[in-house]
């Protein structure tokens, strides 16, 4: 079949495909380029059908194994699939009002499932842990629990807009920033860390093929430096 | 002023912090490559919260339910990659029974990438369907991490690899919701992940849970872990490098730990010499 | 205005369906918490026919560019051609080969995806590094807070940081576990009320941003 030829070409050609589609991205960091657009362009078409191809074999097997079995889920289904295509009125201004049906069930579900726990689990179950206790068993857990429960208090205080930050709210707003300032910095030494992983790990898979890495990095790096030497000579003095 | 009087007028530090975008992309190439290429091999030292992580799958009993949720994306796989093929590896060498699930696609698929590079039959003597099973995806998010808690079969009603019923299988036998599973961890790069399981999972439930993090996860990690809702938590490429060594698989983490180091020294590197810098011109422009 | 235009019934349809979920968690109804569970297998599988809206989106938007012929529009024709030609290949059809799992959809996963996916995120790293350099200055107190907390960390997360001086480590421990976690609860406390504060207000009918658009 020609799909399983098509795939055996790609297959075989697997690693200069992934070093071609990796520099074209890493291209742009000489310059705005079209090897950088074509590799956007290729992502946006691929990312967006992979998960249609995935939620239709999805569709596929729900149908055959839970659906297609009895003549009740049969109608069920057929309703699921009419209500959800007034999905795609979301596109016309005349019969927008469809669109809202299908939004509507979809949205109090969601907020009836995520909000019935979520009072324990993201707000009563925090608040419940800051009440430690401000005597510990070693002088350094006294002291971070003191800290902790300042800390959270006027970080909280911090967002609360009703009243103005004068008086004794300017200065616990202050110990507030340099906390989420230090909690911030924190979060900044972690993203280092994950994108420069996640540079390394695209650099691995470079080097796991030298022949295509540096055969497609020539290329595109003679194109990249003759452009701009073209476009040098082209400029007036 | 003309262009080459003020030029002339620079000082060294600001000329520096004008320097070429490109010049600063091209050290980090690098100090990426070059270790990667000679590697340098410097010691690691494994932290109490990746020591946690290991010992709650180590201490589980014979027999114990475990899932195993790739919650991640293709673009996370060089930080989660390392650490769900690591997890896979420990729970297989144990006598547990793993139920391998996913509500991200390409977490289907990684998973079913780690089944096929561990070759569970030939190098740990397991069987599929008695010892593991991939129950495949569901698209739901929330809503679908809600209805696995309260009915597995209706969240993955076929297994992934040969899409037969989930009942059919000997590893199904007396599973039904959440309460019977006693660990669930979730490898993860985003939404849904840590908040949407604590709601669904740890709190009507109280299942034990540990996660695998990215870096940038961290910081919103941090409530949960201290509240005692996630037990244990690996945290991004340096946790993934402990984690392999703790189990004795040395993999794509470890081998990534010499640039992770020259990496880091750079930014730190960039970030003092640009302070330096703003130092010095501020102290010209005041005068 | 119809009455079947009006926007009061998918308020109401809102509610209904919040309150199906929400009232078999906190009192005990047997046959409604059954209906309840059954609801969301078939929402599961009604929302999922929402799977083409992103194509569409891309289809009207790339394809208005291509027939005008704006600038660029040969990218945006590059577009709806791998879009179209890899949703084709995703239809589920094996007698063709086409479909999730044939070796053509797999191939282009591995080989075309996924790198593209990886290196989309990954040359982030180089905007870190190059803000490291340009932006990251100690101008205020706060700022050098915020420098100083981030080079611990990082000097941390790096084995050579850790091999010079161990104690790195528990330096990092203490900023994750005090005032990190500290600013973190705050936030998810003070994100939770928002969360709760909009569902009441979308339960009240009196939040209704996600129904606007329309004529």
């Amino acid at each position: 079949m020609i799909t399983d030829w098509i795939a055996n070409l790609i297959t075989s050609l697997g690693p200069w495909f992934t070093a071609f589609f990796l520099l074209c991205i890493f291209s742009f960091t000489y310059k705005e380029n079209p090897w950088f657009r074509f590799a956007e362009a290729t992502y946006l078409g691929v990312a967006t059908a992979y998960t249609i191809g995935f939620n239709l074999d999805w569709l596929l097997s729900q149908w055959r194994t839970v659906w297609s079995l009895t003549s009740t889920k049969i109608i069920l289904f057929s309703l699921a699939l009419l209500v959800g295509l007034l999905w795609y009125f979301r596109f016309s201004k005349k019969y927008f009002w469809l669109y809202r049906i299908p939004l509507s069930i979809a949205v109090g579900t969601y907020i009836g499932l995520s909000l019935r726990t979520m009072v324990f689990a993201q707000f009563l179950v925090q608040i419940r842990a800051t009440f430690i206790p401000l005597v510990a068993k070693t002088p350094m857990d006294t002291l971070n629990n003191i800290l902790i429960v300042i800390m959270v208090l006027t970080v909280l205080l911090y967002f609360y807009f009703t009243l103005e930050h004068r008086g004794p709210l300017r200065y616990t707003s202050r110990i507030a920033r340099y906390t989420m300032m230090a909690g911030f910095g924190a979060a900044y030494g972690d993203t280092v860390m994950t994108r420069m992983a996640l540079l390394i790990g695209q650099a691995r898979n470079l080097l796991s093929h030298p022949p295509s890495f540096a055969s497609i990095a020539i290329v595109i790096l003679a194109t990249l430096l003759l452009s701009d030497y073209l476009r040098m000579r082209r400029e007036p003095r | 002023m003309s262009g080459t009087e003020e030029k002339a007028g620079k000082g060294f530090w600001e000329r520096l912090q004008e320097i070429d975008s490109r010049i600063i992309y091209l050290l980090l190439w690098i100090v990426i490559l070059w270790p990667l290429i000679t590697p340098i091999g410097l010691p690691i030292s494994i932290s109490t919260g990746t020591r946690e992580y290991y010992r709650i799958i180590e201490d589980l009993k014979p027999g114990s339910r475990v899932i195993l949720s790739y919650d991640l994306s293709f673009a996370g796989l060089p930080e989660l990659g390392p650490m769900t093929i690591a997890t896979l590896h420990h729970l297989l060498s144990k006598d547990v029974k793993v139920y391998i699930c996913a509500f991200w696609d390409s977490g289907a698929d990684i998973a079913a990438d780690n089944i096929k590079a561990l070759d569970p039959e030939k190098n740990y003597g397991k069987v599929y369907g008695k010892d593991y099973i991939h129950m495949g995806y569901n698209p739901m998010r929330e809503v679908g991490m809600a209805q696995f808690a309260s009915d597995v079969y209706k969240a993955f009603p076929v297994d992934y690899i040969y899409k037969k019923p989930l009942e059919t299988y000997e590893i199904m036998k007396g599973v039904q919701t959440a309460k019977d599973f006693d660990l669930l961890i979730s490898v993860q790069s985003g939404t849904p992940g840590n908040p949407e399981w604590v709601r669904q999972w740890i709190t009507p439930y109280g299942t034990k849970y540990i996660i695998g993090i990215l870096g940038v996860s961290v910081p919103e990690v941090a409530p949960y872990y201290n509240a005692g809702q996630v037990k244990a938590f690996l945290s991004g490429l340096r946790s993934a490098a402990e984690y392999e060594l703790l189990v004795g698989r040395r993999g794509a983490a470890l081998a990534q730990q010499d640039p992770l180091s020259t990496t880091h020294i750079l930014v730190i590197l960039f970030v003092v010499v640009g302070n330096i810098g703003y130092l010095f011109t501020r102290g010209r422009r005041g005068r | 205005m119809a009455w079947y235009r009006r926007v009061e019934i998918p308020i109401i349809l809102t509610i209904i369906f919040c309150l199906f979920q929400v009232v078999p968690y906190f009192f005990v109804v047997p046959a409604w918490e059954s209906a309840a569970k059954d609801f969301v297998d078939w929402d599961a599988v009604m929302e999922t026919f929402a799977l083409f809206i992103g194509f569409s989106t891309l289809l009207m938007l790339h394809g208005r560019i291509v027939s005008q012929r704006r600038r660029g529009w040969y990218w945006s024709a590059w577009v709806l051609i791998t879009m179209i030609g890899y949703t084709i290949v995703g239809i589920p059809i094996p007698a063709l080969g086409l479909g999730k799992g044939t070796p053509l959809f797999e191939a282009i996963r591995l080989y075309v995806l996924t790198p593209l996916s990886g290196a989309m995120y990954a040359s982030l790293g180089f905007w870190i590094a190059s803000a490291a350099y340009r932006a990251f200055r100690a101008r205020t107190l706060e700022a050098g807070i915020l420098l100083l907390s981030g080079t611990l960390v990082m000097l941390a997360n790096a084995p050579v940081g850790t091999a010079i001086w161990p104690t790195f480590t528990p330096i990092r421990k203490w900023i994750f576990d005090v005032p990190n976690m500290a600013t973190m609860r705050a936030v998810t406390i003070g994100a939770a009320l928002g969360a709760i504060s909009l569902g009441a207000r979308t339960l009240m009918g009196r939040e209704r941003g996600y129904l606007r658009g329309g004529e």
